[in-house]
């Protein structure tokens, strides 16, 4: 099995890099005071909760070694209204820590998205929406992850280890030096375990990664495997990936079930040597009773940080790799724009293509040397077997790509001096296959344009007929719509793309006619919903119906990327050309509703 | 849960072993305080310096001990955990392969994957962890509450008093975040779906110009779920807040009261200090209680759903007929209607190919081609009528006798990553690499394989080459024809081939399905014309059969197709 080129997700490199860090800060810049109050309240919890044992040695030493009973009630008062203030600490950085990063994440998600909806059209021609979707929320996520615990509570770690050494120096240098003896064989075993359990757990994640892909893919292709009769050499190749999880697994468990034990072995040996040494000590009268049980507690203590620290870094190194591949994502350029709408712009006037030549890869010519005036508020209709550059020559309209040579403009404007968002602004296109959102009709004709006022939406469905679809279904416009519209035929998916473009009462309409068989009754419905569409503004058709291209004003026929022929119906058919054999392919034969290919 | 006793059972004694080291390892741990206590009492007592060490050494003694025992409990318990987890998805993969066609068609791929990530995770937390901190706990709190009690009854009651609020606290907790995390799991489902088709439909976005709206739609969505991450962030706080309270609570308490009975000279302090230690490590097995409990509840019906997944039945079951069948195919008024459709797929079919012969399917885009195919595959079984092979029904021969001798290649190419050798020998992976080339020859794509730069081991997949619609057909009919099947089915295969293209390939194959059984699909009159029989379909149902010219001359379906493919090739070649 040859499938590791599918697993450049699971590279780590170094924990931190100091560039990608610095850019990652960046998020946090606007919590910079949260960040400041989290990190004070995070080191005033780990001191707090350090008093503990110091209490213990206090009450012991000045009060219970003296039989003072008033003294110690006033000691555990203390106490508790520490634990009390430390519960609040500990509850307010918590808090705060979680919104630093949730605020961080959420700025990167809105950052990315936006983006996303920038990069020109053509990233997504080379890049599958699943994969850019990962980078959106799983690696967010993960990045979450270091903000929340890692970063900041990686401080708290080593506040609460300085902490302890500061507290036992101060108690007593020589034990305190005698019981950090553990300290580097516990960093030391920690290194090592740290490793092994990494690499164990990079092989579990690979190995699973394997067995996910694996399983992706072979439940795609049962009906293969069935035909074949594959199953039982499928379950071997299933095996072995099985088996590698489950021996990659088995060796992290062997791992931790070692290393939790020693930890728990270095642990004692460290209270025993306390008390070996402490003990002649407190006979020598050189240490108090209560400082020898503090020293136990606090040596007790000293493990959790460490090996907290090491799970710390295993989340950075998440984090950094996610954050790469993020930042890569935010590094594609994005298509370039402009800011102000030129003088004079009018989209109501008439839109010319001036020697337009378009490729969408560079090598291959989509479209070729193509001139042609399309008339303000009149319809023009395409027409042209597949692949001959109807789609392209609607697109470059719009702007979704860019030229190769020649210019497009409106009234004299050329396209590429308006900003975008303004042009398409007075632009519908209603696509030949209906992409519709999850949500509701309304919210699908409304596209998230508040300022739409309800009487036009209402008016939009009524004149496209989506009324007829709407009145049989319980909530009206308010009902819900699958994801990509899978509950809609393709005729009513259409409606509701043509209540869309009628809501948006665009000067410029572009249409990209369904071929697809609708029934008779929707058909009817649609070729009234199209004429209401068309009249009063200028509209561009990829044509397959006989009265659409009847009643245009222009034909423009395309063949292999070439504008070849240009007239009305009547023209056309006279010239005897490309026209008239498609019109004869078409309509002396099929049902006489569709001209040319999709 | 019962389902997991038969897995369980298979590792009775590592189970049984793990469990006694876990008792060992409690044993040794819960000695290592009484050490202390007897060790700082007989150094109070003035006691030479060498019995203290004593019980210095005994404490270490026992700390390795009990850590070699942990060893253990741990290796064992976990271990087993993992390798039944490994069992368990094993024979999962294997039900599922076995399972109907129509299984597949009304599940998802994505909850069938859950089952073997997510299902599985909860169901192996619950063996392996699940198993040992439930008992290790109950162990745990049993030992330390005797020895407390040892020490002192009375101290051991009033630390208590803040125990119950632990136990109450968690449980409330737990519950309540269980709900919440589901919310900001649920919101994250929202957030990706949300991303995921605005992305998909950003040409419709950007052409009516709303990136603004779907942004602002976007960012509240994000409002919501920083909201609802932050409901758990400070339910979490609270929560682990309490504990530390709640938990030093109980030491304030050992403190006051132990201090007292240590002034008094009713407790040595030695016991106080042991007993501030059993306490303290009471608390995580008090506070784990609620944890594990919701982890075996989710692990529970992770596995009832698993379960429903092992034992869904096959309707498709092998019949008998183990003889080897000849390549002689009759449907006998079949009649389709796919698991919860509104309508027939197919009604009332019958046709019958004779050994060496080819039938032609012509028909709509849904008129119930592929699903004849679909039949004599046993994908499914007819709704009614029979599916005849050599003169006996379908059902009654064994299924895998049935599939060997049919080669299939579906309209839908769907290749596997893997390099495009071992794609083509998919059905028989030992094939020389000769035959291989071969094939590839027959199906005209060898010339094009041999120009990629890795030839036959050119992965196939995202990061490899992407192949051509075309291409990747075209590996698919060679990987059906590999094993030299009796019975050739072509699902409209070359459907993005070129008409040309796929007039020579058919051309090439026709020697070839001479010697077989073949019936072609397609929606090219070309592709069929030649076959000895052919069947028009419109809406499930044979409207007309006959060969090529008795077709064209009934002026129906056929012709008009024909008539306008003619029509379509001629543009193409004369413009």
């Amino acid at each position: 099995m040859s499938n590791d080129h599918h697993y450049e997700d699971d590279q780590l490199g170094r924990a931190v890099d100091r560039r990608l860090m610095a850019r990652l800060m960046r998020y946090l810049r606007p919590s910079a005071w949260l960040v400041v109050a989290a990190t004070v309240l995070l080191i005033l919890a780990s001191l707090v909760g350090l008093a503990g044992p110091m209490i213990t040695r206090y009450a012991i030493d000045e009060h219970i070694a003296r039989g003072d009973y008033r003294g110690l009630v006033w000691v555990c008062v203390l106490w508790l209204a520490l634990l009390l203030i430390g519960g609040g600490l500990q509850y307010a950085q918590l808090v705060l820590m979680n919104l630093i990063g949730q605020r961080a994440m959420m700025k990167l998600r809105d950052e990315l998205y936006q983006h996303l909806q920038r990069v020109p059209i053509s990233f997504y021609d080379r890049h599958p929406v699943g994969r850019i979707m990962t980078r959106l929320t799983n690696d967010v996520e993960t990045l979450n992850q270091m903000f929340t615990q890692g970063v900041v509570a990686i401080f708290g770690d080593i506040f609460t280890l300085l902490g302890i050494m500061i507290v036992l120096l101060i108690m007593n240098t020589e034990l305190a030096l005698v019981t950090f003896l553990s300290l580097p064989l516990l960093f030391w075993i920690t290194m090592i375990f740290r490793a092994r359990i990494r690499r164990a757990f990079r092989q579990v994640r690979v190995a699973l990664a394997r067995i996910n892909t694996y399983l992706q893919e072979n439940l795609g292709g049962i009906p293969v495997t069935k035909s074949l009769r594959r199953e039982e050499r499928n379950e071997a190749e299933f095996d072995e990936l099985n088996i590698a999880h489950r021996d990659a697994f088995l060796r992290s468990v062997r791992a931790f079930s070692i290393y939790i034990p020693l930890v728990e072995i270095i642990a004692a040996l460290a209270t025993a040597a306390i008390l070996w040494f402490g003990g002649g000590k407190v006979l020598r009268d050189a240490l108090t009773f209560g400082s020898l049980v503090a020293f136990v507690q606090y040596a007790g203590r000293f493990f959790r940080p460490i090996r907290d620290l090491t799970d710390k870094y295993n989340i950075l190194q998440d984090a950094m790799a996610a954050s790469e591949r993020i930042f890569k994502l935010m590094d594609e350029d994005e298509a370039p724009d402009v800011d102000d709408v030129p003088k004079g712009f009018d989209t109501t006037r008439d839109i010319r293509y001036e020697d337009v030549r378009f490729s969408y890869d560079g090598t291959k010519t989509i479209l070729d040397s193509v001139s042609v005036e399309i008339p303000a508020g009149k319809t023009t209709a395409i027409v042209g077997a597949t692949g001959s550059g109807k789609t392209t020559f609607v697109s470059l309209l719009l702007r979704f790509y860019e030229l190769a040579a020649g210019r497009i403009t409106i009234g004299g404007t050329d396209i590429r001096d308006v900003p975008r968002r303004k042009l398409r602004s007075h632009m519908a296109i209603v696509q030949q296959d209906v992409f519709l959102f999850a949500g509701t009709i309304e919210e699908n004709i409304r596209l998230g344009n508040t300022t739409m006022s309800q009487e036009r939406i209402n008016g939009a469905v009524r004149l496209s007929h989506t009324d007829r679809l709407t009145d049989r279904l319980q909530d009206g416009i308010r009902s819900k719509v699958a994801e990509r519209g899978g509950s809609f035929s393709t005729g009513e998916r259409q409606l509701i793309a043509f209540a869309r473009a009628l809501a948006f009462d665009p000067d410029i309409l572009i249409l990209d006619e369904a071929t697809a068989s609708v029934d008779s009754e929707t058909e009817a419905l649609i070729q009234d919903a199209l004429n209401k569409l068309l009249t009063e503004r200028t509209a561009i058709v990829i044509a397959h119906r006989l009265s659409t291209i009847r009643n245009a004003d222009q034909i423009l026929v395309f063949h292999h990327g070439r504008l070849c022929e240009r007239g009305t119906h009547d023209e056309l058919l006279e010239a005897d050309g490309v026209y008239a054999r498609l019109y004869r392919l078409q309509f002396q034969l099929d049902d006489g509703t569709r001209v040319g290919g999709n | 849960m019962r389902a997991l006793f038969p897995y369980l059972r298979r590792y009775r004694s590592v189970v049984l072993l793990g469990l006694f080291a876990m008792l060992l390892y409690t044993g040794f741990s819960r000695l290592i305080p009484w050490l202390l206590m007897l060790g700082i009492d007989s150094l109070k007592a003035g006691e030479p310096l060498e019995r203290v060490g004593l019980f210095g050494f005994g404490m270490a003694g026992a700390a390795a001990l009990g850590g070699i025992a942990l060893y253990f409990q741990r290796w064992l318990l976990i271990g087993a955990s993992r390798k039944i987890e490994y069992l368990l998805r094993t024979e999962l993969f294997r039900r599922v392969q076995r399972l109907d066609m129509a299984f597949f068609t009304d599940k998802k791929t994505g909850d069938l994957m859950a089952h073997f990530t997510n299902d599985l995770n909860a169901v192996r937390d619950v063996m392996g962890p699940g198993i040992m901190y439930s008992t290790s706990m109950g162990l745990a709190i049993i030992t330390s509450v005797s020895l407390m009690i040892a020490i002192s009854p009375m101290l051991t009651l009033l630390s208590f008093l803040p125990y119950p609020f632990i136990s109450f606290v968690t449980f409330h907790f737990a519950r309540k975040m269980y709900r919440y995390s589901r919310r900001v799991q649920d919101l994250f489902g929202d957030i990706s779906s949300r991303a995921q088709e605005d992305l998909a439909g950003t040409r419709v976005i950007r052409a009516f110009a709303q990136e603004e709206s779907s942004a602002n739609a976007f960012h509240t969505l994000n409002e919501e779920y920083l909201s609802a991450n932050m409901r758990v962030a400070r339910h979490r706080a609270h929560f682990f807040a309490s504990m530390s309270v709640l938990a030093g609570a109980g030491l304030v308490v050992a403190l006051l009261v132990g201090g007292k009975q240590v002034i008094d000279g009713r407790l040595s302090l030695g016991a106080l200090v042991a007993f501030s230690a059993y306490l303290a490590e009471l608390t995580w097995p008090v506070i784990a209680i609620g944890w594990v409990t919701s982890m075996m509840q989710r692990g529970a019906s992770a596995m009832g759903r698993i379960q429903q997944v092992l034992d869904a039945e096959a309707t498709i079951v092998s019949g008998d007929v183990t003889s080897r069948p000849a390549p002689r195919i009759a449907f006998e008024n079949v009649t389709l209607r796919y698991p919860e459709a509104a309508t027939d797929a197919l009604t009332d079919v019958s046709f019958a190919v004779e050994p060496n012969h080819t039938l032609g399917i012509v028909g709509r885009t849904g008129s119930g081609k592929s699903t004849i195919l679909r039949l004599i595959l046993r994908f499914y079984d007819p709704t009614d009528g029979r599916v005849m092979l050599d003169g006996v029904d379908i059902r009654e021969r064994d299924l895998g006798a049935v599939r060997s001798i049919v080669g299939y290649a579906p309209q839908d190419a769907f290749l596997f990553s893997r390099p495009l050798a071992e794609n083509i020998a998919y059905g028989d992976p030992e094939a020389p690499h000769a035959r291989i080339e071969e094939m590839a020859g027959v199906v005209r794509i060898r010339e094009e394989i041999d120009g990629f730069p890795k030839g036959f081991d050119t992965l196939v997949g995202e990061r490899g080459v992407t192949l051509s619609g075309g291409q990747r057909q075209r590996v698919s009919l060679a990987r059906a024809m590999l094993l030299n099947p009796d019975v050739l089915l072509l699902d409209d295969t070359l459907s993005n081939v070129d008409a040309e293209t796929e007039e020579g390939i058919l051309g090439s194959l026709r020697q070839y399905m001479r010697e077989r059984t073949s019936i072609i699909v397609s929606h090219r009159i070309s592709a069929v014309r030649q076959a000895d029989w052919i069947i028009v379909l419109e809406e499930g149902r044979v409207t007309e059969e006959g060969v090529h010219d008795t077709l064209l001359a009934n002026k129906g379906l056929y012709a008009r197709l024909h008539e306008r493919q003619r029509l379509a090739a001629e543009i193409e070649r004369t413009s």
